[in-house]
């Protein structure tokens, strides 16, 4: 009889998305009448009490370990030693092809996570993927049993109060695009900066783009700033870097379109914070984007800077392409409604373990 | 929720941007021009294959300085690490020796290795394009029209690798078409006639074009001359960056005319042109439908559907 599902995560940080999943998951199995701990291998000072070191744990009969897979770590090296029966759940692995140009010692990371990933595959009872697209990266590892079950998020932790001074800030004469995550290769800002370019140049010459979000690699940030003052378009392109929640509400309040040329997301989280917020999206249709966007924004085959340009021209202007969008991401957002996904994955992990 | 049609609205906006770079309000060549800025700043890897340049910065790179920053905002911290620094600075130095010596032994190999594959390139590969420089590099054009009823009513990007003197380019006009060309010639005379012209080899383009976001291709002028590898390459990338209901034609010169037509050309050239029936064949292998072949004057086209 299974006893406990203890969680393995290589990094547990707070306010981040994978690191909320997990302290779902881990209420969801004690939902369960199951024993749950966190094992990591590095933690933030100021979760860590929530967390103890993976090479604390004591394992026995009757317990199950499920490790949150994201990215390389030793914590899966050990795992593959451990006796207890496997579960895996997948959030996905940067290509390290997208990263090893700028940030080699990266590269090597992501690649060892793909590695793992694979080896892990072996041993593992079931793999739970947050999207389809992470399903079928899963099944060409290897991994024969396999389940999709969307990321647990609190969709009503989007609903917080805006600053008013970020607010008043951010008032701007032209059209806003926005885009929210980390600068990397991977999120390509700098094909967003082309499209702006265009953007300015053929439509209008008062548009600006808000890069919120830190740096992932310090390499890439270099260039994509260089590229903007190479475009000439320093006064219309804001690094906004890490902000506090009350300024991203804001920010999503300010902005005019949502607009993303990202390479490689495994689910897309500012996706949907975008749709709570009723911004209109446009973004390039690679890796998860169109599953987890579904028909709630502009999804464009192609990312030519010409045709982000015209999307988001047609969506800022477009008054009923623009009500039709933010009522499909309101619609779209119900999709993803936690009680549901709470109940999806109990029902994965009964399943597996035979609880 | 109103009932917008996102494929009618994603078409719209299709036609806007081909009916904008009809009017050149997207000039030909603005999309290779932003290419081209960014490249400059993104590493080499990044752009091409130029594996002397990642060699040098493979060089740049190896030497790991043993000597700790103790710069601080706070003079005590600083003070700290220059003790840390005096104190350890003998066992940095040990480790950080040894991982240079092993990087530059890399490097050096590396060296080698590229040396070794450009001997092999001279002996197995075709002569260098610039002994090519005045000499054929036409495409056949004796069954453009035979293309352009092909592609006709293509409804989405569509692109002519390679481009050559741009003849083919101005006969498709009517489609939202763009070429790719290697040689620099061409390629500028191209962008002086208002042609939107990449400069790059036809391969190397493909790998950056997305999954499905084609509406039509010709290969034409490459299919005369690469490698059989190469061509094998093209079809691959041809299903895979063609979408659904996209159009292909190869446009060749017959193997039995090659030599005949341009024999200087044929000498020198690490390839030959396919028959029309081995086109047939990898195209039925990859997927493509109502495969059909139309032969004149020492040419032929191979016309497909994806």
């Amino acid at each position: 009889m299974p006893r406990a599902i203890h969680q393995l995560v290589p990094s547990f940080a707070p306010r981040n998305a994978i690191g909320n999943h997990v302290l779902q998951v881990q209420d969801v199995i004690r939902g369960m009448g199951l024993d749950s701990e966190i094992y990591v291998a590095d933690a933030w000072r100021e979760v860590a009490h929530l967390t103890r070191p993976y090479r604390e744990l004591a394992g026995g009969d009757g317990t199950w370990l499920l490790y949150q897979a994201s990215t390389g770590s030793p914590l899966a090296e050990w795992l593959q030693g451990r006796p207890e029966p496997r579960l895996l759940n997948y959030h996905n692995i940067t290509p390290a092809s997208l990263f090893a140009p700028w940030e080699p010692h990266i590269g090597v990371e992501l690649a060892a996570g793909r590695r793992q990933l694979a080896e892990l595959a072996a041993g593992t009872e079931l793999a739970i993927a947050v999207s389809s697209y992470n399903e079928g990266e899963l099944r060409a590892a290897g991994y024969r049993d396999t389940a999709v079950v969307p990321i647990l998020l609190d969709t009503s932790t989007f609903d917080r109060a805006e600053d008013p001074a970020a607010v008043e800030r951010l008032q701007a004469p032209g059209p806003v695009w926005l885009f929210v995550g980390r600068l990397a290769p991977n999120k390509a800002q700098h094909d967003l900066l082309k499209a702006l370019s265009v953007y300015r140049r053929v439509y209008d010459p008062t548009a600006r783009l808000r890069l919120v979000g830190g740096s992932s690699s310090h390499a890439y940030a270099t260039a994509v700033k260089t590229f903007v003052r190479a475009l000439q378009m320093e006064d219309a392109v804001e690094f906004c870097g890490d902000v506090s929640d009350a300024e991203l509400a804001a920010h999503y309040r300010a902005a005019d379109v949502f607009v993303s040329t990202s390479e490689h997301e495994g689910f897309c989280i500012p996706l949907l914070e975008a749709m709570h917020h009723r911004l209109p999206i446009v973004a390039y249709g690679s890796s998860a984007v169109p599953e987890t966007l579904g028909s709630a924004g502009l999804c464009l085959r192609t990312k030519e800077p010409t045709r982000v340009a015209a999307a988001a021209h047609r969506v800022i202007t477009d008054p009923a392409v623009r009500a039709a969008l933010v009522a499909a991401g309101t619609a779209r957002l119900a999709d993803f409604d936690l009680d549901r996904n709470r109940r999806r994955m109990a029902d994965a992990l009964a399943g597996a373990v035979g609880a | 929720m109103s009932d917008l049609d996102l494929s009618q609205v994603l078409q719209e906006i299709d036609d806007e941007v081909r009916a904008r770079r009809a009017s050149g309000d997207f000039p030909p060549g603005m999309e290779r021009d932003l290419d081209l800025v960014f490249a400059r700043f993104a590493p080499v890897s990044v752009n091409g294959d130029d594996l002397e340049g990642l060699i040098s910065a493979a060089d740049r790179t190896s030497f790991i300085d043993p000597v700790l920053p103790t710069e601080s905002r706070l003079p005590a911290v600083s003070i700290l690490k220059r003790v840390e620094r005096k104190l350890l600075g003998w066992a940095f130095r040990h480790l950080t020796q040894q991982v240079t010596a092993f990087g530059g032994v890399v490097v050096q190999a590396l060296r080698l290795l590229g040396r070794r594959v450009e001997r092999l390139e001279e002996v197995s590969a075709g002569a260098d394009p610039a002994l090519l420089a005045g000499v054929g590099g036409n495409a056949p054009a004796a069954l453009d029209d035979v293309v352009v009823a092909h592609l006709a009513g293509c409804s989405g990007r569509v692109l002519v690798a390679e481009a050559g003197d741009g003849a083919l380019l101005r006969r498709l006009s009517d489609l939202d078409v763009y070429g790719v060309e290697s040689r620099a010639t061409l390629v500028e005379s191209a962008a002086l006639a208002g042609l939107d012209v990449r400069d790059d080899a036809v391969l190397d383009h493909l790998r950056l074009v997305e999954e499905g976001a084609l509406a039509g291709m010709v290969l034409v002028g490459i299919v005369d001359r690469a490698p059989v590898g190469a061509q094998v390459a093209l079809v691959a990338h041809a299903a895979r960056v063609l979408g659904g209901g996209s159009r292909l034609a190869v446009v060749a010169t017959s193997p039995e005319s090659w030599g005949r037509a341009n024999p200087i050309e044929a000498d020198l050239s690490p390839g030959r042109p396919l028959h029309p029936e081995t086109w047939v064949h990898l195209l039925g292998q990859h997927g493509f439908v109502d495969v059909s072949v139309t032969e004149r004057d020492g040419a032929y086209v191979v016309a497909a559907t994806r």
